[in-house]
């Protein structure tokens, strides 16, 4: 309690704000420090654990049940006495209740939970390394904090989290911050450190302020200046984002208690004015950066954090030198910042928490999502508008002679047939999401299926123009597999290099038998993939981003479902190709000599 | 349909589903308009340097050159800023059909799938009164 008792006498006036804030922060942090240091006498009882198991095995030291909300004084008290010996140990447990400061326990202990791989490897350093105030808070008559001075405490619990945390006072100017959170903002470190200082010192010396935090955000989700856009983007997407970004600003300004939002920073459809080449540079530390970042938050490892620092301060040095501040070029970054209120332990101080974390990641994966939603809707909505126009011509127009009403009628049936296997494919695309794509093993006459591929796709390849060349070998025995599936991948790799193959060029199909290997090679003399593009043109929903692949129809699903196959048969499919002169796709599946058949 | 009155109105039709645009063309045809079709935004756009029209008819998606792109270019004409456009799409969620209305001055927008006889009565109202803009949305 030695700190805590005396906070009235041993606080100068100038720090009074920023301590009583940190105190009342540290309610949040000391858990984190708690477990850190659970962490720390974790190496001898066994590196491998987890640390819920560990902190539940420990328990019996110091149990805190944290059932309902108490007065946070108490809590702050009781978490204090149970930090102060690294022997003791203490459940955390998620409080029942509402109100700012349980709130924000309650999210910062999911966010310590998420963050349990990097608490575990970087335990020892967090622990013994006592110093690196981040509070701001001017212990000049102290300069190397007591270990468990609240400041300290608040530090290191800060370091230890991979989300980023940033305390405010009432009107966001920034108090304090950690790492992730300055990557987050695009920030160096020292930046946010130095608002930090020149505001607990109160002096009026320090170096120019950083903004106040709202002023960043909105600076970060619109861009330096807004207001000089000449007009609306025509992209759909980037004025959904700005509409966003704006209400989210908005609900951050607005007072109350916590308020969680989704902020999706500006991105190049919405451009800031800037200098081209600066721009471009700025972009690639923005995308370094976004990968850092979601890294840190994911997977939460040294690594990750290692490299959300070292890329906030490669976007913070951009920042600095007076440029827009970094956008990535295709993947827009999106945070999730929660704000919750915190009060002064004697209602004399207020200020807020904000938790700020990158969540382009997930926002991406969303994207993909919606973006296939919407092609398979409107993939669906084609045929449906043709049998729904058809019919309607044959209703009303008497005049068809009787050979329209056959053809339309056939027209009908035709797109009957595309709208059914649009759902097959829909319902594979739902196995082949959900991993529950199966396979009927059966003995499959692999020469047929080939042959009936090319069949399928002829008509496209001769549409668009093109020249077939097969090669099947005539050696080719039946293999073990499901005969539709097998079918449908080679469709798929077929009709990809007819769509994708300038017409007057060539579609070469070959199948072989290769000891137990049967290899199928579908070579086209199409617009090639880049070396970039290669090694993810097999991932669900990817599709190369250019004119010539995004004209035509395609979900990107066609090569992540027949790589899918290929597995499952335990075969593989590879590429080859050279941008503007063709692909090869290689297929090879296991072709053991099967047993004869019995009769 | 009755009242077979839009003789000789000029409709261009873009649509890149050869099917439907057929169905169409076929439709506006027997309802008495001249109908030109193309397949994509770019040949469109190629069609109304050289050509007037009463009446564009776009499909939003197309390849080269989309509906609203489409839409875009022609009313920076200044020749062809009351030109009535309508738009057809298969797309809903992304849509947001209030800026379109105000932005490109759509006539109408006609949600896919539609009855074709719908699309004769829009056209016909868009022609006939090609200043007034008709802001409907049939879904």
């Amino acid at each position: 309690m030695k700190f805590l008792g005396g906070h009235g006498g041993l606080m100068r006036p100038a720090a009074r704000l920023a301590r009583s804030i940190s105190g009342v922060f540290l309610v949040l942090g000391v858990g984190t420090a708690v477990l850190s240091q659970v962490q720390g006498t974790l190496v001898a009882y066994g590196e491998n654990l987890p640390w819920f198991l560990v902190v539940a095995a420990l328990g019996g030291g110091a149990v805190v049940s944290l059932r309902a909300a108490r007065a946070p004084g108490q809590l702050e008290a009781e978490l204090i006495r149970a930090g102060q010996s690294p022997i003791d140990c203490t459940v955390l447990r998620p409080l029942v209740g509402s109100g700012p400061v349980v709130d924000t326990w309650n999210t910062l202990l999911e966010q310590v939970r998420q963050s349990e791989r990097r608490l575990r490897s970087d335990a020892g350093r967090v622990v013994s390394k006592e110093a690196g105030l981040r509070s701001g808070v001017d212990d000049a008559g102290n300069p190397t904090p007591h270990p468990h001075d609240p400041t300290a405490l608040m530090a290191r619990a800060m370091r230890s989290i991979a989300a980023g945390i940033v305390v405010t006072d009432g009107e966001y100017q920034l108090l304090a911050g950690n790492d992730p959170a300055a990557a987050a903002l695009g920030l160096q470190a020292e930046q946010l450190l130095r608002s930090a200082g020149a505001e607990a010192a109160g002096s009026n010396s320090a170096p120019p302020r950083t903004p106040p935090l709202l002023e960043l955000l909105r600076r970060l989700a619109l861009g330096e200046a807004p207001e000089e856009l000449d007009e609306p983007a025509l992209d759909p997407a980037a004025r959904r984002n700005t509409r966003l970004a704006e209400e989210s600003l908005a609900r951050l300004a607005s007072g109350g208690g916590s308020v969680t939002v989704r902020l999706p920073l500006h991105s190049p459809a919405f451009p800031a004015p800037a200098k081209q080449a600066a721009t471009r540079q700025a972009n690639a530390a923005g995308q370094a950066n976004a990968a850092g970042q979601a890294n840190a938050a994911g997977q939460a490892n040294a690594a990750g954090q290692a490299n959300a620092a070292g890329q906030a301060s490669t976007a913070g040095q951009a920042n600095a030198a007076g440029e827009a501040p970094p956008a990535a070029e295709q993947t827009p970054r999106v945070l999730r910042i929660t704000r919750s209120r915190l009060f002064g332990r004697q209602g004399d101080a207020a200020g807020y928490v904000w938790l700020i974390q990158d969540i382009s990641q997930q926002s991406l994966a969303e994207a993909a999502r919606d973006q296939f939603l919407q092609t398979a809707t409107h993939e669906l909505r084609t045929p449906l508008a043709n049998l729904m126009a058809y019919a309607e011509a044959i209703e009303l127009d008497a005049g068809l002679d009787i050979e329209q009403q056959k053809e339309f009628c056939n027209i009908i049936t035709e797109e009957t047939k595309r709208l059914n296997r649009l759902v097959e494919n829909l319902l594979s695309v739902g196995q082949l999401e959900a991993g529950s794509l199966v396979v009927e093993e059966g003995r499959v006459e692999i020469a047929r299926v080939i042959e009936e591929a090319i069949e399928h796709t002829r008509p496209q390849i001769v549409a668009n123009g093109l020249e077939l060349h097969t090669e099947i070998s005539p050696k080719l025995r039946e293999i073990r597999g499901d005969k539709e599936k097998l079918q449908a991948m080679l469709v798929n790799v077929i009709g990809n290099a007819a769509k994708y193959t300038p017409r007057g060029g060539q579609v070469r199909v070959r199948a072989r038998l290769r000891e137990e290997w049967l290899e199928i090679a579908v070579e086209d003399t199409g617009i090639g993939i880049s070396a970039a593009d290669l090694p993810k043109i097999f991932d669900k929903f990817y599709r190369v981003q250019s004119d010539a692949v995004l004209e035509q129809a395609g979900n990107g699903l066609g090569l992540a479902f027949a790589r899918e196959v290929a597995r499952l048969h335990r075969g593989e499919i590879t590429v080859e190709s050279q941008i503007g002169e063709g692909s090869v796709f290689k297929i090879a599946l296991p072709a053991p000599d099967l047993p004869t058949r019995n009769p | 349909m009755n009242a077979p009155v839009l003789t000789g109105k000029r409709i261009l039709v873009a649509e890149d589903d050869p099917v439907f645009r057929r169905v169409i063309v076929f439709t506006l045809q027997k309802a008495g308009f001249e109908v030109t079709p193309c397949a994509d935004g770019q040949e469109a756009w190629k069609f109304l340097q050289e050509h007037s029209f009463d009446c564009l008819v776009v499909d939003h998606q197309m390849p080269r050159l989309c509906g609203l792109e489409l839409a875009a270019r022609v009313r920076q004409e200044p020749s062809r800023r009351g030109l009535p456009i309508i738009l057809c799409t298969a797309k809903r969620l992304e849509l947001d059909i209030d800026f379109f209305i105000e932005q490109l001055q759509i006539a109408a927008i006609l949600m896919k799938p539609f009855r074709p006889s719908q699309l004769v009565q829009v056209v016909a109202e868009a022609c006939h009164a090609p200043g007034l803009r008709h802001c409907g949305v049939h879904a």
